[in-house]
């Protein structure tokens, strides 16, 4: 289980699932890594290392090409570390604090990219630690700057604060009620981006998606942070109002919904991650709609991340199956419903 | 999502956010987006795609390629001097590559920030070492303001100290920044 989904209170989490700040930086007088020689770039860690010395206790350090391959995808799915960064691996690395809710990618697309990821929706607080880290790295690196642009970053879409702050949201409502190109569209109006849940041009899968502002440049942190968080409310609202309008008007509608995808779950024997997901969306509305009483939606969005490609690979490769990945995530998912009583009985 | 011009799936969405106004978004296929760019649009009724098309051409020449109506201007020969870039590779990889590209290449680095984030001047946090630079600033700037108003309200006599002030706020950012 993705340790980061269970630590500390959530808030919201019938909608938002998680949220995430990250500040991208870059050190002053080096080339940024798409043009930077590889002893520039170990130079540049070299000197992110420096600064994380006092906090050796809480971090580990990691070189992303001595992880295995299959690995590496894993932290991608669960949001631990970016596909640039994959991309870098000659010369990249991350830090990964205990709780594994903080992450430290160094020569990514930027030198250093530093994200909070908490569960539930919790951008302040998300925010607060990101700057805190930010702050400490400062003491002893000076970050390239400028005083009209900001914190300068390889690309000119970060330049300013760097600060890209997103929430993953959970819309079956919206989505199943079409009413989810309207508010879409209200979103790039003001200044907000939806996303897919890998992020930029990925697919939205199990009803997922990724809410994040655009622009880095013309206002503070704190009003990004804001206007994201006023407008995650207001989905909050119009999702939960869409699901009660759909369970007082049409209550076996949505029932059969749930329960029919929970039956496929448990009986399954070959189902692909796409599927999965869906199905799995379907059972969430079950929690939120206290259906199953006992059961924790945040193992359920364990388990939503535990059914992706890479993950069920690394499964498969870890437990030494030799069926198809669709075949062992069904049995995966099987076993995970026969044993979760808060689901009622078969 | 559909393509504005035809029914296919757009893969490309352009928000153009000028003066300060809402947003406009185009939705376009690879295929529009590319004949767009490159075809006149005379017999075409529609104002805004031809403002589109502009935007778009702009967008591109800024971003991701040369456009094709580009004349050869002596800053394309211009290379960084920090990290060899020049300002055709910047435009061709869409990255920059150092922070001293952002000075070297002022001008266009000023209009790419403007063409992605309709902005281009930073208003949030600011490192411990610039703080006292900034506040001076954003001082000098007010007084400015300041000043001009009270030229048009005559008061010639408060706004000589106010210059003044400006004057001396201005010669301590100097040697600040020395």
């Amino acid at each position: 289980m993705p340790k980061w989904l269970m630590h500390g209170e959530t808030r919201e989490e019938d909608v938002v699932v998680s949220s995430r700040v990250r500040l991208a930086r870059n050190v002053k007088d080096h080339r940024f890594p798409n043009r930077a020689e590889e002893d520039e770039a170990f130079s540049v860690a070299e000197q992110i290392y420096g600064a994380m010395q006092d906090k050796e206790d809480h971090y580990r350090r990691f070189l992303v090409r001595d992880v295995d391959r299959i690995k590496r995808r894993v932290l991608m799915e669960q949001h631990l570390i970016s596909p640039d960064l994959i991309k870098n691996r000659a010369v990249s690395e991350y830090y990964l604090r205990d709780d594994e809710q903080m992450t430290l990618m160094v020569n990514e697309e930027d030198h250093l990219r530093m994200q909070c990821l908490l569960p539930g929706m919790q951008l302040r607080e998300s925010f607060l630690q990101v700057m805190e880290m930010e702050k400490k790295i400062e003491e002893t690196v000076p970050f390239a700057w400028h005083m009209e642009f900001g914190y300068l970053t390889a690309c000119p879409t970060n330049t300013g604060t760097g600060l890209r702050a997103s929430v993953m949201v959970h819309l079956p409502a919206l989505k199943y009620s079409q009413q989810l190109k309207g508010t879409f569209d209200s979103l790039g109006k003001v200044g907000l981006v939806v996303r897919g849940i890998y992020g930029e041009g990925s697919e939205a899968l199990g009803d997922m998606f990724q809410i994040s502002n655009q622009r880095t440049l013309g206002f503070t942190e704190t009003e990004a942070i804001d206007k994201l968080e006023k407008i995650t409310n207001s989905i909050i609202e119009q999702e939960r109002n869409t699901r009660n309008a759909l369970i007082t008007h049409t209550p076996t509608m949505v029932l059969d919904g749930v329960f029919r995808s929970l039956g496929i779950l448990r009986y399954a024997r070959v189902i692909s991650a796409k599927e999965a997901l869906q199905h799995l969306s379907h059972v969430r509305v079950g929690i939120c709609m206290e259906l199953f009483p006992e059961a924790d939606i945040r193992k359920l969005d364990d388990l939503m991340l535990h059914v992706q490609k890479y993950t069920m690979l690394a499964y498969k490769h870890d437990t030494k199956q030799k069926e198809t990945e669709d075949e062992v995530r069904a049995q995966y998912i099987r076993e995970y419903f026969n044993k979760e009583e808060s689901y009622g009985k078969r | 999502m559909r393509c504005d011009r035809c029914d296919n799936e757009a893969t490309i969405q352009i928000h153009i956010i000028e003066n300060g106004e809402d947003p406009q978004t185009i939705n376009l296929c690879e295929t529009c987006a590319q004949n767009m760019m490159f075809q006149n649009f005379s017999n075409e009724d529609n104002e805004e795609y031809q403002y589109f098309q502009d935007h778009l051409k702009k967008l591109v020449g800024v971003f991701f390629n040369e456009p094709q109506t580009r004349t050869e201007s002596p800053d394309d020969q211009k290379k960084c001097s920090f990290c060899g870039s020049s300002f055709s590779d910047i435009t061709k990889t869409g990255r920059f590559g150092c922070d001293h590209c952002y000075t070297e290449f002022y001008e266009q680095a000023k209009e790419s920030l403007r063409m992605t984030q309709g902005a281009t001047a930073h208003t949030g946090d600011v490192p411990e070492d610039f703080r006292e630079i900034k506040q001076i600033q954003d001082e000098i700037q007010r007084k400015k303001e300041k000043l001009q108003e009270l030229i048009l309200l005559e008061d010639y006599e408060t706004a000589a100290i106010l210059r003044d002030e400006v004057k001396e706020l201005c010669n301590a950012l100097e040697r600040g920044t020395q």
